[in-house]
């Protein structure tokens, strides 16, 4: 009688799955591998810190050169690409280029229309970012130079690009789509609406999508800040899922999802494990998540690097146990933000407390780079003035005739094998 | 094409990237402020000779490895307890005391949220005068002993987020110290002398207590509130002002536990020589959810007030210092009795600080006064007639006033959480007799060119206002679910206001010249019911151009309308009584019926541009431009029984407005604003200036009316410099404003003079009128551990000149005025407070070739209030007052209060006092002022020299739920 009921109920969910497959029929659903994955048990609260010389084995810091027309506020999105840094600064509204070395190489001053995020075509070394918010998509060279401008919607008159894309070939790319409450009577509805990932051509039709969803989960109600939820890590096709709300990590390449690593934070400082599938919540996650600050909600910022997984574990409050390192081999939880600055980053911090930063902003997969502010090393400098430091030949002219009101100083990790 | 998924989705990332900054944003703010802090010498030392020591180490959590960066460290005398100092670590975890006690033995505890206290005992050494003390160590609570109490002292500050925290128990004070007194102990705070409190250079936009407004005004927690009954103090930014730029710092102050309700008041009572008598009482409760005070007062020392409120702030128990707002008003005229009471209630039906929106309120007043003056006034004016010579006029009056009044309001607000719904309602009802007894005497060139009046009139007045508004704000907002924008920006409100006014007044005139031809008597009875009514709509729909388009339009554009209907009646019956006649005769010239219906209709368009240039960490420069197109349809009409008042007049007006502001903040540095305001306004001619009824019982003044005046325009051009430095212990603020305009036909006198001193006055148009004003002030404070000084200073200077009439022929008047003042203030813990300073203003008026009028008034003043020992207070002040002005002597006068006090009773909660008012009997109240070409002179009838005895009793207490239990 049991396995009656057993067999009704996975009967009924399969034909649910069917016909769920069926209503986007017109794209190839790659199915979610969840068969092979790990779970990671994370305490915050019990990470560990260090000093730099622990945990890294090089630390560089690249300060970026300070004209007139290079001057810029933040690093909002680093992208590395052929010997050239790619920054896109909110404050200046423009994309930047700089050399590995930090001197200036050109710059892409938005329109009136705030650039929010840019692509980097790998295979065909081009920035591409929108000035009219993403009805046209406009090509440019790493010299700044404009190539082409190209009119961004399929047949359907739809955005082909959009802010969380990436290109996985040079006409090929991975996008994310929150989840939407989109009626399917709306013209604007496809068989694809209803789904976090789909890939599509440059040209505009979406081949191939991921993690459909159904009706009843229309109504999860969505914040992301920082990096995320796709992240890349040095493979140009492969990527970092995070699923919203599921403390979830996949890896999503262009013919395969599979859930990799499945996170369980402490009951009391994360979400109850219900907040995503209850109805209850529906439409209220967000002002729920506003009011329950303490509350780790998303991982944002993944990266891998060999044995060490890099993620933020994200709450609307201010923390310092937030953005961490966990290495598989020994189950070590490191703490980014409490790591000691020591010779090795030559007294200087690794993390910059005074500026909105969008933390760990790159990995190629044997680097990690974030950014500091002038302001706190600057500030940094004048409490080791007791000390006997060697600078580096970058550094040292950086301080000798920088100042606070610099451009922001790019910081390169490479961690420790093992740590 | 404008898509709406592009729209939908593109919002989804825009809120992502605005979140993110918001958030990041609301970080650096936290960290600056542990930064200046850190930074900044956190300390509370005692310094005296004993105090050279030296206690250093590094504070960590070695079973995680890392440095404790937002601990706090507190040093206490371990004997006693008592907090000797307090820092919080550096980047690296390492904190360094200076100027501790050396040779006893000292406990130091560190104190972070989520760890279990770490403590240590030492003593610093006499011989080496220093200690490091290494590691110290702290220990993560685990979740099941987050429960468990741990005995230490609370650390004095700590970081819990985004807020900035300073524990009340941590800090020493006098048992019977209030809030405001903790304040003053705080580091990087500063109470200014006019009230205002800056944290770290930052003014404090509102201060709260439990999330809620206190009592109506924050001076009134900061003066009663027993520091005992606080937990904490809270600063943080604040959440409802969503710009970044220009972020608002509120301050909470978090009730302990068990003190969330309770009750203070006072009651007291003073009686002194020359009969004057002071009582009041009062009698305020709270809790979490109401608020309630009772108030009444009754006195014949001039003490007045106008509304609960005032009532509620003057009765603290322990007062703001030196600038006591309630006491005896010597400048105010008159003699005055004054009796009141009133009630304010408040009740909240649930809003907390982590709960917003969700304020959903109501509040009610009464407030009943009653009042009895008698004002003596003596003047003499000197009216220039130009080539005509002069006439030398005085005026002997005497002016008795009853008044009674009764007023109250109520006002619901709600917010939800994109709208907000505003109503309130108010009624006031007054009646009031007033009895004049007045003397005039002219004298002009010659002996046959004088006359004297004398003039009785006692009037009954009733008067009733209702009104009421109600108001329905709404704000566009992004709904996560669909990712669609939803809603608006809009404004929609609507008030009223009904007045009726019931007059009665009984008017007798005797003018009597050398030339007894010229003698006139009247005895006239008023009868007089108005009644005026206005009907406003106000719409603001804001941003229209942001419904059609998604992201942030090039030029914010918002369509603005008011209209307001007036009705407005008036009906006078005027009669006579004639000599050796005992009937009065209806007076068919004043008698009239009068009907005024008018239309003020302003439809406006307006638009806003915002250029943000910031550079994160650095700097954020914002320009700000708005051009408000507005016009004013104005249409008036009136039905009279006199013909010639039947009028209708129709204006239309194009009155823009325009502002410029640019905001250069330069992070840690300073904060300069510029403020560049270009406004346009219409006067319209009032009924009174077109076609009134000439009262010719109103001898020395024929108020004539001029059919053909036309409106006046008015431009103004201002422009503000603000300057406010960021520096926690030392702020520096100042302001600079220079102001220019002119009054295109302008309405000013025509006045005929004849040789007894009649003038016959008549309003008409002219150009020319032009004006222009520069001033400034500035503010510093230096604080040194328990020492601060502030100085401030300001001056403003005017000039206008404009043309007028004099018997025929124009004149070009000019005038100039200036005001200049200077204050130092020395407090020494809330022991001394001491004030210098004075101030001087003056006044110029010359019409070219007839005449030129000066006067000028200086005044220096000194304060000192001290808390002596055992408890007794004393607090005295002297004013030096000097007046000139043209064709009298100087006067001068000093005044010198003193008040001797003292408290006593468990908690101070009873006080005696002796009062000295105008010890040196020389309080005299000058008048000086200038119109167009004459310049009156005279003085008023004051209070003088009183002694008085005061016994006042302030019931107090904080945290009723627990005696209940």
């Amino acid at each position: 009688m049991h396995l009656n009921i057993t067999m009704r109920k996975t009967a009924t969910i399969s034909c649910l799955w069917i016909l769920s497959v069926i209503s986007v029929c017109a794209q190839q659903v790659i199915k979610t591998d969840t068969d092979h994955f790990k779970t990671v048990r994370i305490d915050p609260a019990n990470a560990i810190g260090g000093n730099v010389s622990d945990v890294f084995d090089q630390v560089n810091y690249i300060p970026l050169e300070t004209t007139p027309e290079s001057l810029f506020g933040n690093i909002s999105q680093l992208e590395i690409v052929n010997d050239y840094y790619i920054i896109l600064d909110y404050n200046t509204n423009s994309i930047l280029v700089f050399t590995l070395n930090g001197k200036f190489h050109a710059k892409i001053k938005g329109s009136n229309s705030t650039i929010y995020k840019f692509l980097v075509n790998r295979w065909t070394n081009q920035i591409v970012y929108t000035r009219d918010n993403y009805q046209s998509m406009t090509y440019c060279d790493f010299d700044g130079k404009v190539i082409k401008t190209q009119k961004n919607m399929d047949q359907n008159n739809l955005p082909i690009i959009f802010p969380s894309s990436y290109f996985i070939s040079p006409d090929q790319l991975i996008s994310y789509y929150p989840y939407s409450d989109m009626d399917t009577l709306s013209k604007y509805y496809q068989p694809y609406t209803r789904s976090l990932l789909r890939f599509s051509k440059t040209e505009g039709n979406v081949y191939e999508i991921g993690m459909p969803y159904t009706k009843a989960e229309t109504k999860i109600d969505v914040t992301h800040i920082g990096i995320g939820p796709l992240t890349t890590f040095g493979n140009d096709t492969s990527f970092f899922f995070a699923k919203p709300y599921t403390f979830t990590l996949y890896t999503v390449t262009p013919h395969s999802i599979k859930l990799v690593y499945k996170f369980i934070f402490p009951l009391l400082t994360s979400i109850p494990p219900d907040f995503v599938s209850n109805p209850a919540n529906n439409l209220k996650r967000v002002s729920f998540l506003q009011k329950n600050q303490e509350l780790i909600f998303s991982l944002n910022n993944c990266y891998q690097v060999g044995n060490n997984l890099l993620f933020e574990a994200r709450s609307m409050a201010v923390n310092q146990e937030d953005n961490l390192i966990y290495n598989f081999k020994s189950s070590d939880l490191i703490a980014y933000k409490h790591i000691l600055p020591d010779e090795t980053s030559c007294f200087l911090p690794i993390y910059d407390k005074m500026s909105s930063n969008v933390g760990l902003a790159h990995c190629d997969g044997t680097f990690l780079y974030t950014s500091l502010s002038s302001l706190c090393l600057f500030k940094a400098n004048e409490e080791n003035k007791g000390k006997k430091i060697k600078w580096p030949e970058a550094l040292a002219t950086y301080f000798a005739k920088g100042s606070k009101k610099n451009n922001p100083v790019i910081l390169q990790l490479k961690l420790k094998d093992n740590l | 094409m404008k898509l709406k998924h592009i729209v939908f989705s593109l919002l989804a990332y825009i809120t992502i990237v605005y979140e993110t900054k918001a958030a990041r944003c609301l970080k650096r703010f936290v960290v600056i402020l542990v930064i200046c802090l850190s930074a900044g010498n956190v300390s509370a030392q005692k310094k005296d000779s004993t105090n050279v020591g030296v206690a250093r180490g590094l504070l960590r959590d070695s079973l995680h490895n890392y440095v404790m960066q937002a601990a706090t460290i507190s040093i206490y005398k371990a004997e006693n307890g008592e907090l000797m100092s307090y820092q919080l670590p550096d980047n690296s975890g390492r904190f360094q005391f200076i100027r501790l006690p050396v040779g006893i033995l000292l406990r130091i505890i560190a104190t972070n949220v989520g760890y279990a206290p770490a403590k240590r005992e030492f003593m610093i050494p006499l011989k080496t005068k220093e200690i490091d003390l290494k590691t110290l160590n702290m220990d993560r609570l685990t979740v099941s002993l987050k429960e468990v109490t741990v005995s230490a002292p609370p650390p004095p500050i700590q970081m819990r987020g985004d807020t900035l925290e300073f524990n009340a128990d941590a800090f020493n004070l006098d048992t019977n110290a209030v809030v405001g007194d903790m304040l003053r102990k705080l580091p990087g705070v500063t109470i200014w002398n006019d009230g205002v409190i800056t944290v770290n250079g930052k003014k404090i936009n509102k201060l709260l207590v439990e999330g809620k407004v206190f009592f109506g005004d924050g001076k009134i927690a900061l003066q009663n509130l027993s520091k005992n009954a606080v937990k904490k103090i809270q600063v943080y930014q604040d959440k409802e002002n969503p710009n970044p730029i220009e972020q608002k710092t509120n301050m909470n102050i978090v009730l302990k536990k068990d003190k969330k309700d309770g009750y203070f008041g006072k009651i007291g009572g003073s009686i002194g020589t020359l009969n004057r008598y002071d009582g009041n009482g009062m009698i305020n409760y709270y809790s979490p959810k109401n608020q309630v005070s009772v108030v009444g007062v009754l006195n014949n020392v001039n003490k007045t007030a106008e509304n609960v409120n005032t009532l509620i702030s003057v009765n603290s128990f322990k007062e703001g210092g030196i600038s006591n707002d309630y006491n005896s008003d010597f400048t105010k005229p008159g003699e005055i009795v004054f009796k009141a009471v009133g009630f304010s209630a408040r009740h909240d039906f649930g809003y907390s600080r982590d709960s917003q929106p969700g304020m959903n309120q109501l509040k009610a007043d009464y407030f009943l006064s009653q009042s009895n003056s008698e004002v003596d006034q003596n003047t003499h004016t000197d009216v220039s007639l130009g080539s005509n010579g002069h006439l030398s006029q005085t005026a002997i009056s005497i002016a008795k006033t009853n008044y009674s009044g009764q007023s109250g309001n109520a006002a619901y607000s709600n917010v939800f959480d994109h709208n907000q719904l505003d109503v309130s309602y108010y009624f006031q009802y007054n009646t009031s007799n007033f009895l004049n007894i007045r003397t005039n005497t002219s004298a002009g060139n010659s002996a046959a060119d004088q006359s004297q009046s004398y003039d009785e009139q006692a009037n009954n007045n009733t008067n009733s206002i209702y009104g009421g508004d109600i108001k329905f704000t709404t704000h566009r907002y992004t709904d996560f679910g669909i990712h669609e924008n939803k809603s608006l920006d809009m404004e929609l409100s609507y008030s009223f206001n009904l007045n009726h006014t019931d007059g009665e007044s009984r008017r007798v005139t005797n003018f009597s010249a050398i030339d007894s031809a010229q003698d006139k008597h009247f005895n006239r009875h008023y009868l007089t019911q108005s009644s005026a009514s206005s009907h406003t709509i106000i719409s603001s729909f804001n941003n229209i151009w942001g419904l059609l388009q998604s992201g942030t339009p090039y030029l914010q554009t918002d369509i603005k309308n008011a209209l307001t209907l007036y009705d407005n009646k008036q009906n006078d019956v005027v009669s006579d009584l004639f000599n050796r006649g005992n009937q009065y005769t209806p007076n068919t010239n004043l008698s009239n019926r009068i009907n005024n219906p008018v239309v003020n209709y302003k439809p406006g368009l307006n638009f806003y541009k915002e250029i943000n240039n910031t550079l994160t960490d650095r700097f954020s420069k914002v320009w700000k431009f708005k051009v408000f197109a507005e016009s004013q349809i104005y249409m008036q009409k009136y039905s009279s029984q006199k013909t010639f008042q039947n009028l209708g007049k129709s204006y239309f007006y194009f009155i823009p407005s325009s502002t410029l502001v640019f905001i250069n903040n330069q992070l840690g540095e300073f904060k300069k604003t510029y403020l560049l305001t270009y406004n346009t306004t219409v006067t319209y001619p009032t009924f009174q200036q077109l076609a009134p009824l000439v009262d010719d019982a109103n001898v020395y003044f024929l108020n004539y009316g001029n059919i053909n005046l036309k409106p006046a325009y008015r431009h103004d051009l201002s422009f503000t410099y603000d300057y406010n430095n960021a520096e926690a212990e030392n702020p520096l603020q100042g302001n600079l404003k220079i102001a220019v305009g002119q009054i295109d036909n302008f309405i000013t006198d025509s006045s005929y003079y004849d040789a007894l001193g009649r003038n016959i006055y008549y309003p008409i148009n002219v150009s020319g009128n032009h004006y222009a004003s520069l001033g400034g002030y500035l503010q510093k404070a230096f604080k040194h551990d328990d020492h601060q000084f502030q100085i401030s200073g300001e001056s403003r200077f005017n000039y206008a000149q404009y043309p007028s009439s004099l018997n025929g022929k124009y004149y070009e008047t000019k005038t100039n005025s200036w005001l200049v003042t200077a204050d130092v203030v020395y407090t020494y813990k809330g022991l001394l407070i001491s004030e210098l300073g004075g101030s001087f203003s003056g006044n110029r008026t010359s019409r070219a070739d007839v005449s030129q009028y000066k006067y000028a008034n200086w005044k220096t003043y000194a304060n000192i209030s001290l808390a002596l020992p055992k408890s007794v207070f004393l607090s005295t002040r002297i004013d030096f007052n000097n007046s000139t002005s043209s064709n009298v002597n100087a006067i001068y006068y000093t005044i010198w209060n003193i008040d001797l006090g003292y408290r006593f009773l468990k908690g101070a909660n009873g006080e005696v006092k002796i009062s000295g008012l105008d010890l040196l009997h020389q309080n005299k109240n000058v008048i000086n002022y200038v119109n167009n070409n004459s310049i009156s002179t005279g003085t008023v009838n004051v209070l003088q020299q009183y002694f008085m005895v005061t016994l006042a009793y302030y019931p107090r207490r904080f945290g009723l739920s627990k005696s209940k239990n």
